[in-house]
């Protein structure tokens, strides 16, 4: 949905730019990143050589393919494959798929350019080592579920007749336990199987979020689904038209190898830039147009300051928030700011707009008052895990012994370290978590303390090969150790996060939130006034701004109450009283001000005394 | 004359001095301390404006609507005739010089960039109802010029009213203390008065010296987008300080009527060209619409929004930020204005000053606001976008934004950022006239040794301030002045009601009285 109205955004934009609508020519764009990054590209192409050209959104791919054939669409970026579907579908020799896409759609009017580079395949997708379909490697594999597959998948895939979903399950013999769960987000669909909502999710080749967030791709060993290649099309007439059209658009072939267009997806999927900026900066990169900065971008915009701590090793949290911050300033360029030590210091000094951190951040010693930052957003939630060797039957005193803890600086290292110095402990090591387990599994270490997000990766793999076992350590938290650390919560990672982990852990959780500016510290004289016309840098969000921040995240849970934050310090900025003693001095400042009219009104009405005269009105 | 000059010379001389020596090292004292601990500084000016403002919030509203009924009535009522000045005084300077005065020193460079961003950013975030609808685009345009209005150019022209009257009729000196000392005689009075003068010479100091550290940043801003010099260096913004110094002092170093009337006309005729340009190369009939339409929306709604505070609409937050907001601005900038508009008003009658204060102003606001705004507004529904997604990316570049859709964009940059550069220079050059006037017995015509001290000193203050690199800190130092002199105001307010009916009024007003009774 927020893809779409992105989508919606950039081509209200460049439909609003043209003067003469029957003069430009119409790209057609299917109704995700990718196609919106390429039909960006090709507007920029066609502008480039003085040409007027729209990007049009179609519904569909069977929208998109009517509305070509009719001469709506000028233009569009097509794959192989699902071209196949609407002539009759590919036939089984080995030929070429481009050119047998070409000799199919000459007759039609339509030509096709040479192949831009990449193969957008559908792709089956099961999360690693995770959940029923442990073990599973390829498609034909799914029919080995008891209870039948459950499937996140985009609308599309269900409705295409012959490489669709039916198509798929018939050919490779398998059974639906469910309706398939609809989800036209890529990331969201991801989140689906990675919360166990479902057992595979349908997602593209070239899809930018798969790489970090832990899945695999099934195999695909009876090739049910065709190669897609991806090429422009263009009507015959249009290239009669317009000469130099070809040599234009050709200039693209072969530019965009798979890693590439995953890149360039990631940019707009994951960490939620404008599709047409993503276009605009690889066409530059090509030197494909001239990088003059077009009408409508200001050439100086100050990026979005984003920190964090690269101890803490919060890569899906970050990548979450740079999301939600770009739709908050859409066409606002983001930059990282990696901080060493406390990520809240460039919020707090105000060198940066935002920060990720993780709650306990706000607790440090060295804060003697709370830093003047507050939590917008949450971002995220991890867990505490103890981890010991599997054989260790022994529930009594999981947290002595040698214990290993994340690195010094980092966020885990800090909650585990301050744990275990309540247990009068000390860590024998620290080090990154994949380290610690191999550490476990040699015997160096009787346990782990570290902090992750249920069923990350780095644990979920080594889970999968055995030997490692994770302990409940909820019952820690008594109430005298919740008031010292105050950001910790009780919490269970479900059964079956990990492999071979039947019950549930009874643990203890910590958010991680997205921190900007203090409210309380801006000065009531807000943006507005005769000289006040400077922006500040670093202001606050409004409340507005943090209720669509917290949209964007897609989590709906506010920050910890422990924290500082709109829902814990009030939504009016000024309604502060009792914080800080200014509760007192509002009241006698009102107290002094009410006097004092008191005492000119007096002034005014109390009867003039003689001497009073003025001897100097007669002049 | 000479007489009472005489005696307030005996009386007022050693205090004068040391109000000179006081209100200087209080100012060095802020200039040092900001230096030396920009963190206590800034601790300091927020805790005292964040209190001051959320707790005294009705106070400043009411009051300022307070003061438009008041200087409404001075105007229509039997002292409207009433000359600032001796009968046979003629006004200094010409209708037009003076309003140009008015106008740059009173609005200045705000008005530059609020012209397209605030009725934009009502139009995208209105308090009230839904955002981009022709109603919002109408509910913005009235708050607009509800902001920038009768009501800011009620509390100048009532703090200049009463300065002016008592100087040129009663020949006191030009201090915002000596209404005070000419109109009680209690034992209070004195010392009360010489807290005033040196509360209004702190506000100015303060205000001009916040709204010169903000000039500066502006104007990097400016550059920033214009030519892509360095955003954020203080070496830079130290730079362009200098040469605002430079330049101000150049100016203070001549007369109020060659430098400051000077660059007042080059200010207004720039703004005009502007103004002119935008008028004709932009949607022409649009902006006339918009003009007239605003006028009527204006003055229809203004009974109704000069006492609304929204109690049951949620948009407290919304209302602390821009229209309270705007009102303490003003009355921070009350004592700088006030004393600069009565020292270029003498031989006016009170009518003619009060309508030409609110009136005047007020169109030409509404003006400006139906040119820049109904441009913008126009790009915004009929023609390509862009503006909202510009003001929302970052207010400053509004402008640039509105430029770029106009012929000869980058020509039009340069003339705004000359503009921005005379503006602060006009703004810093008549507050050293004007404190140099308060350090000296309320002179008309200060020593220039003493506007060129002022002069540095404001520089050091601004230098401080930019060196704490904390703009919260600028501001709240700007308006830190707004609390003391909104009730110095209501004494010289008691002040002028007390002294008002012993005038004996001239035939012209007597009969009136006769005729309304």
């Amino acid at each position: 949905m927020r893809l779409m109205a992105l989508v919606a955004l950039v081509l209200s934009t460049s439909l609003g730019c043209q003067s003469s609508r029957d003069e430009s020519l119409q790209i057609g764009a299917k109704p995700f990143a990718e196609q919106a990054i390429l039909a960006e590209a090709i507007r920029h192409l066609l502008i480039e050589d003085g040409l007027d050209a729209e990007v049009v959104t179609c519904s569909n791919s069977f929208d998109c393919q009517r509305r070509l054939r009719d001469g709506d669409l000028d233009v569009m970026v097509e794959y192989s494959g699902t071209a196949l579907q609407f002539v009759g579908g590919p036939t089984p020799d080995r030929e070429d798929p481009i050119s047998q896409v070409r000799r199919l759609f000459r007759p039609l009017g339509l030509t096709w350019l040479e192949p831009l580079g990449f193969d957008n395949s559908y792709s089956i997708l099961v999360p690693v080592n995770q959940g029923a379909t442990q073990g599973i490697e390829s498609i034909s594999d799914l029919a080995q579920l008891p209870t039948g597959v459950r499937v996140a998948t985009p609308a599309e895939f269900l409705r295409r007749s012959r490489d669709g979903l039916q198509a798929m399950v018939r050919f490779y013999g398998l059974r639906l336990s469910d309706e398939p769960l609809v989800i036209a987000d890529p990331v969201e669909r991801f989140h689906a199987l990675r919360e166990g909502r479902a057992d595979i999710a349908v997602g593209y080749g070239t899809d930018g979020s798969i790489s970090n967030l832990g899945l695999t791709e099934l195999s695909d060993p009876q090739h049910f689904f065709p190669p897609y290649r991806a090429a422009i099309v263009v009507r015959q007439e249009t290239l009669e038209q317009h000469g130099q059209l070809e040599a234009r658009l050709n200039t693209l072939a072969g530019r965009l190898p798979t890693d590439i267009m995953r890149q360039l997806n990631s940019a707009v999927q994951v960490d939620g830039d404008a599709p047409e900026s993503v276009a605009l900066r690889f066409l530059e990169e090509l030197d494909l147009i001239e990088s003059e900065t077009p009408v409508h971008r200001a050439k100086h915009v100050p990026p979005i300051l984003v920190s964090y701590s690269k101890q803490d090793t919060l890569g899906p949290e970050t990548a979450r928030a740079f999301r939600a911050v770009r739709h908050l300033f859409p066409g606002r360029p983001l930059k990282r700011l990696t901080s060493f030590r406390d990520p809240l210091v460039p919020v707090s000094s105000g060198r940066a707009h935002f920060s990720v951190v993780s709650a306990e951040r706000f607790f440090m010693k060295h804060y003697r008052r709370p830093p003047p930052v507050e939590a917008v957003a949450v971002l995220g939630i991890r867990f505490v895990h103890l981890i010991g060797p599997a054989e260790d039957r022994d529930e009594g005193a999981p947290l002595q012994g040698r214990v290993g803890i994340q690195p010094e600086l980092s966020s885990g290292g800090f909650i585990a370290e301050t744990i275990l110095s309540t247990m009068d402990e000390n860590a024998t090591l620290r080090g990154e978590i994949p380290v610690l387990l191999n550490k476990i599994r040699s015997g160096d270490l009787d346990a782990a303390l570290v902090v992750t997000e249920a069923g990350a990766t780095e644990i979920a793999r080594p889970f999968s090969r055995g030997g490692l076992r994770i302990s409940s350590i909820g019952s820690w938290l008594s109430p005298r150790r919740a008031v010292n650390m105050p950001y910790l919560r009780r919490a269970r990672i479900p059964a079956g996060t990990y492999a071979n982990q039947e019950v549930q852990i009874d643990t203890m959780s910590v958010q991680v939130v997205l921190v900007s500016p203090s409210r309380e510290r801006e000065a009531i004289t807000g943006a507005a006034g005769p000289a006040a016309a400077l922006s500040t840098p670093m202001r606050p969000l409004t409340s507005a701004q943090i209720d669509r921040l917290s949209e964007a995240t897609g989590i709906l849970e506010t920050p910890d109450a422990v924290l500082p934050s709109l829902w814990t310090t009030g939504r009016d900025a000024m309604d502060h009283e009792g914080r800080n003693g200014s509760g007192l001095l509002e009241t006698i400042l009102n107290l002094l001000v009410i006097a004092f009219l008191a005492w000119v009104v007096f002034l005014v009405l109390r009867r003039p005394t003689p001497h009073a005269m003025s001897d100097d009105s007669s002049s | 004359m000479v007489g009472v000059s005489m005696n307030s010379k005996q009386e007022k001389l050693p205090r004068t001095s040391l109000i000179f020596w006081v209100s200087l090292s209080l100012c060095a004292a802020v200039a040092v301390g900001g230096i030396l601990s920009p963190e206590t500084l800034a601790n300091a000016a927020t805790t005292y404006t964040r209190a001051a403002f959320s707790a005294l919030d009705w106070f400043f509203m009411a009051s300022v609507t307070a003061y438009l009924i008041l200087a409404v009535w001075l105007a229509f009522g039997k002292y409207g005739g009433l000359k600032l000045g001796r009968p046979e005084d003629t006004p200094e300077f010409s209708t037009m010089s003076w309003i140009a005065m008015l106008f740059s020193a009173g609005m200045g460079v705000g008005l530059l960039f609020w012209g397209a961003a605030e009725p934009i950013t009502h139009f995208t975030a209105p308090p009230i109802g839904e955002s981009g609808t022709p109603d919002s685009a109408r509910q913005a345009m009235v708050l607009t010029n509800f902001h920038w209005g009768f009501h800011a150019w009620a509390v100048y022209g009532l703090g200049a009213l009463i300065l002016a009257y008592f100087g040129f009729r009663h020949r006191t000196p030009y201090l915002a203390g000596a209404p005070i000392r000419y109109s009680f005689k209690g034992a209070w009075a004195v010392p009360v008065a010489w807290i005033a003068d040196l509360i209004a010479i702190l506000g100015v100091a303060f205000g001009v010296a916040g709204s010169l550290g903000m000039g500066v940043l502006q104007l990097q801003a400016g550059l920033h987008i214009v030519a892509g010099t360095p955003a954020d260096s203080t070496t830079m913004a130290l730079g362009i300080l200098c040469a605002l110094v430079i330049s101000y002092m150049i100016s203070a170093a001549t007369s109020i009527d060659k430098g400051i009337k000077w660059l007042s006309n080059i200010n207004m005729a720039l703004a005009a060209i502007l103004l002119v340009y935008i008028l004709i190369t932009g949607p022409t009939d649009y902006i006339l619409a918009t003009f007239v339409t605003a006028v009527s929306d204006y003055t229809s709604n203004l009974v109704g929004m000069s006492l609304r505070l929204y109690p049951f609409d949620g948009i407290d937050e919304w209302f602390a930020s821009w229209t309270l907001t705007y009102f303490i601005w003003w009355i921070a900038w009350a004592p700088f204005v006030g004393i600069f508009i009565a020292r270029i008003s003498r031989g006016r009658t009170i009518r003619g000053f009060v309508l030409g204060v609110l009136l005047a102003p007020t169109m030409v606001s509404i003006l400006w606001f139906s040119v820049f705004g109904g441009t913008a507004m126009h790009i915004e529904l009929e023609g390509g976008g862009g503006m909202a997604a510009a003001v929302t990316r970052d207010v400053t570049t509004a402008l640039f934004v509105l430029f770029e859709e106009l012929p000869l964009a980058p020509v039009l940059g340069l003339i705004s950022l000359v503009l921005i550069f005379i503006f602060v220079v006009t703004s810093a050059d008549s507050a050293t006239f004007v404190l140099g006037m308060l350090t000296s017995k309320g002179s008309l015509n200060p020593p220039t040794r003493r506007k060129l001290a002022w002069g540095v000193g404001l520089g050091a203050m601004s230098a401080a301030l930019l060196m704490s690199g904390n703009i919260d800190t600028v501001k709240a130092v700007a308006v830190m002045g707004a609390v003391p002199y909104a009730l110095i105001l209501l004494l010289q307010i008691a002040a002028l009601l007390r002294t008002l009916p012993k005038e004996r009024l001239g035939q012209h007003q007597r009969g009136r009285e006769k005729e309304g009774s």
